[in-house]
């Protein structure tokens, strides 16, 4: 092998991971523009809003309450942990609470979640409750409630958490 | 040393020696002459002191000439301003508060401290000496290489000759197309990420509203140097310029981060104007500069909004360095002192390219006058004289300190070393270097080692530290066969860069001091991007000849492929950032709301940012595989 032949090759080796980033990325960006659009616009399909309060990102939760979800309305939520498998009518508040999802409680907090409303007064306490402190601080500082509601000072019971609050 | 020639030795050891004599002259003369004025201090007692208790204290603090200003607040003559008299004062418990005292250091404020105005002018005489003896001594070196020794490494072409004939510069039009073309969808994907990414609401909405409250006053604060302990005036400017100069406060955000966007763009066109490629050769390394560039840990993390101020000044620095090795015209001069003064108008790191310029001058860069130099060492003394001057109200830490594996609070860092922070000044300005040099610490933090230790090291955390050892290793490799080369002759633009390099990673680190954070090496990110270019171009060259060894060959291209792959982690870097941008308004919107009710307009501000907080066009990361996610940044 020769001078020139091996300049050629040491020049297309220093090259090619910028010729193959270039087009990896017109390729991957490119096809990108076709995706669907962004999770806040388009909840994944097929998980309701109490599954991606429980699971869900805070980006996801966010996505249905924009789309028209009401952070008030007590929905239908089972659970094997917090209800042991039985449907219980509560409000998205404390499905967050429960599931200990801090950002998802905040965002509720922040887009209509009423202290006042039925179901949600006691959101703290149940945070309390459950060991977290941060979610209870944060409700109390944001939520600013209209009346304070005294929480239950028992120590929790064993069993399905949210379930046994609410009982 | 041995890299340096005897020249520069001796006027490096002649110019030491005459700073250190002409300070300690200036040091013992103004001991004689600069005058002793007790220091003038407001102080307010608390409500129950008596006019006894005031007077014991007047006594025992040597406090005279008093006068009942307003309330409990009385002014007065401190004629004993020790640390220990003053720190008693200070914690006295019939004093609620006072002004004119470093209430953290126990001091006068600086203006009225002789015991630090003294040693600072001092300084500053000798540094005036220092440098007016090598502007009166400097000798041009000799302009051409001495014949004998072989060069073993490719010169690169004498840049301020004239263009050599259309030829050459249709090839360099062509191949400096090419290589933008390479960068395109890289630069285009990075822009595109950054004009999607919202404002965050920390940092931006205060921002705002101090710069709504600034301008209701008078441009004029914006360049109050006793304001705050930072001094952006041209950064704060931009923000009005744009607040008033635009319809809507929309209209004003979007050319803000238009800026922003634009400053990052200029910084790669300009990189591969810089090193003007006229072979396939010398393109293939500017791609390779253009990767390291924008996988720099001091790149990324400037890019954050609406932080522009250091991204501001790379640029220039390019601009500073292409003005410096044309050859010399009448306007070189006001244009680079205006560059500088723009630079550190932005942010305090734009002086970094103080030191770049005179070092650039000293070493007979064609573009730098003797006059350029003077002018530019007197903006810096001038900066430097007008922060020192209103430094009294500084805090040992500005911000959280990164140390080993942890923070530690500004407080607990002022508490555990307030009283000699200097050991905790080297270890910032160590680690600001040391994240240039090696993608560790970050921000003062040795994560990857931390990391390590407990088995969860990530693969790209591995691919930052080693392709930025073997760069380092690299362009101390090309650095110390440069200087060799050139030992005796005239410096060649080579030779500079090596040199600039290591001055600009030396200033960054400096001014680092008070806290490390990978932006802090901005500036530095420019030179040693021009350093990888040199470096790889002489290291590829040495590979071509037939029976070098193949495995080198294949280093090479690992190295290309590891820095590619780091600039890849840019925008997917930029894009995490957009995605907690937006999570924090989705999720602060109402703790933000509670904590900040009384404040009106900051509210105005945060209600009327939340559109594009929450644009669900937001950038978001790429759905990678989990193996190429992992590998370009999981951060």
């Amino acid at each position: 092998m020769n001078t020139v032949p091996r300049a050629h090759l040491v020049t297309w080796l220093m090259a090619a991971p910028a010729l193959v980033g270039a087009l990896g990325l017109a390729a991957i960006e490119g096809g990108g523009l076709m995706r669907p659009a962004s999770p806040l616009t388009a909840p994944p399909p097929g998980r309701s809003f109490a599954d991606t309060l429980r699971n869900g990102s805070v980006e996801e939760a966010y996505a249905h309450v924009k789309a028209g979800q009401d952070p008030n309305a007590p929905l239908p939520f089972r659970d094997p942990d917090l209800t042991a498998g039985r449907e219980v009518m509560v409000t998205p508040l404390l499905v967050a609470v429960a599931a200990g999802q801090a950002n998802t409680v905040m965002m509720l907090l922040s887009f209509g979640a009423d202290l006042d409303a039925p179901g949600n007064a006691r959101a703290a306490c149940l945070a309390d409750r459950l060991g977290h402190d941060d979610i209870a601080a944060g409700i109390r500082r944001n939520g600013r409630p209209l009346v304070d509601v005294p929480c239950d000072t028992r120590p929790p019971e064993s069993g399905p958490r949210l379930l046994s609050f609410l009982d | 040393m041995t890299l340096i020639g005897g020249t520069l030795r001796r006027l490096l050891a002649t110019g030491a020696a005459v700073f250190a004599v002409a300070t300690l002259a200036a040091w013992l003369t103004l001991s004689a002459v600069w005058p002793r004025h007790p220091v003038t201090v407001r102080i307010r007692w608390t409500p129950a002191t008596t006019d006894n208790q005031r007077a014991d204290a007047e006594r025992r603090f040597h406090l005279t000439s008093g006068r009942l200003d307003e309330g409990t607040t009385w002014e007065y003559r401190l004629t004993d301003p020790s640390t220990s008299n003053i720190r008693a004062l200070v914690l006295h418990g019939a004093v609620d508060d006072t002004a004119h005292l470093n209430r953290l250091r126990y001091r006068p404020e600086f203006a009225q401290d002789r015991s630090r105005q003294l040693p600072a002018a001092a300084v500053a005489t000798g540094a005036f000496g220092a440098i007016a003896f090598v502007l009166v001594t400097r000798r041009r070196r000799r302009t051409v290489a001495p014949p004998g020794p072989e060069r073993p490494l490719p010169v690169v072409d004498d840049w301020t000759a004239p263009e050599s004939g259309p030829a050459a510069r249709r090839q360099e039009r062509l191949w400096s197309l090419a290589v933008l073309g390479v960068a395109a969808p890289l630069t285009i994907v990075l822009c595109t990420a950054m004009w999607r990414t919202p404002y965050p609401i920390s940092e931006t909405v205060s921002l705002l509203e101090d710069v709504e409250i600034a301008q209701e006053r008078s441009l004029l604060s914006f360049f109050d140097p006793t304001a705050r302990s930072w001094y952006r005036p041209l950064y704060h400017l931009t923000w009005s310029v744009l607040w008033r100069g635009t319809e809507t406060q929309s209209t004003s955000l979007q050319a803000f981060k238009l800026f922003q966007i634009l400053s990052a763009a200029v910084l790669i066109l300009l990189l591969v104007r810089c090193v003007r490629p006229r072979t396939a050769f010398d393109a293939a390394a500017a791609a390779f500069a253009l990767a390291v560039l924008v996988g720099m840990p001091g790149f990324r993390d400037n890019l954050e909004l609406p932080l522009l101020m250091t991204l501001v000044g790379m640029p220039i620095a390019l601009m500073l360095w292409w003005l410096m090795e044309r050859p010399a015209a009448w306007w070189h001069g006001p244009s680079m002192v205006v560059l500088v003064l723009v630079a550190i108008g932005f942010k305090e790191q734009g002086l970094v390219l103080v030191p770049i310029l005179l070092v650039a001058w000293w070493m007979g860069a064609p573009g730098v006058g003797r006059g350029t130099a003077a002018a530019v060492t007197a903006v810096a003394l001038v900066y430097l004289t007008v922060r020192f001057g209103a430094a009294g109200s500084w805090r040992p830490f500005e911000q959280d300190v990164g140390l080993g594996f942890q923070v530690v609070a500004a407080d607990d860092a002022f508490e555990r070393f307030g009283a000699f922070p200097w050991w905790l000044y080297a270890y910032n300005a160590v680690s600001t270097a040391g994240n240039i040099l090696f993608s560790e610490p970050s921000n003062g933090r040795f994560l990857t080692i931390r990391d390590a230790l407990q088995g969860t090291i990530a693969p790209w955390q591995v691919n930052h530290v080693l392709s930025s050892l073997a760069l380092t290793g690299l362009i101390a490799w090309w650095g110390v066969q440069v200087m060799r080369r050139d030992r005796g002759c005239a410096w060649s633009p080579e030779s500079r860069v090596v040199v600039l390099a290591v001055i600009a990673v030396a200033a960054s680190g400096t001014l680092g001091f008070n806290y490390a954070r990978d932006r802090l090496g901005g500036m530095s990110v420019v030179f040693y991007a021009l350093a990888a270019f040199h470096a790889v171009r002489a290291a590829a060259w040495r590979l071509t000849p037939p029976g070098t060894s193949g495995g080198l060959v294949v280093g090479l291209f690992l190295l290309a492929a590891a820095w590619q792959i780091r600039a890849v982690g840019t925008i997917e870097d930029v894009r995490a950032a957009s995605e907690a941008s937006q999570r924090e308004w989705i999720t602060a919107l109402a703790s933000r709301r509670a904590d900040f009710a009384d404040r009106t307009r900051y509210l105005r501000i945060l209600e009327s940012m939340a559109g594009q907080g929450l644009d669900p066009a937001a950038a978001r990361r790429s759905t990678y595989p989990e193996w190429a996610a992992s590998l370009l940044g999981e951060q």
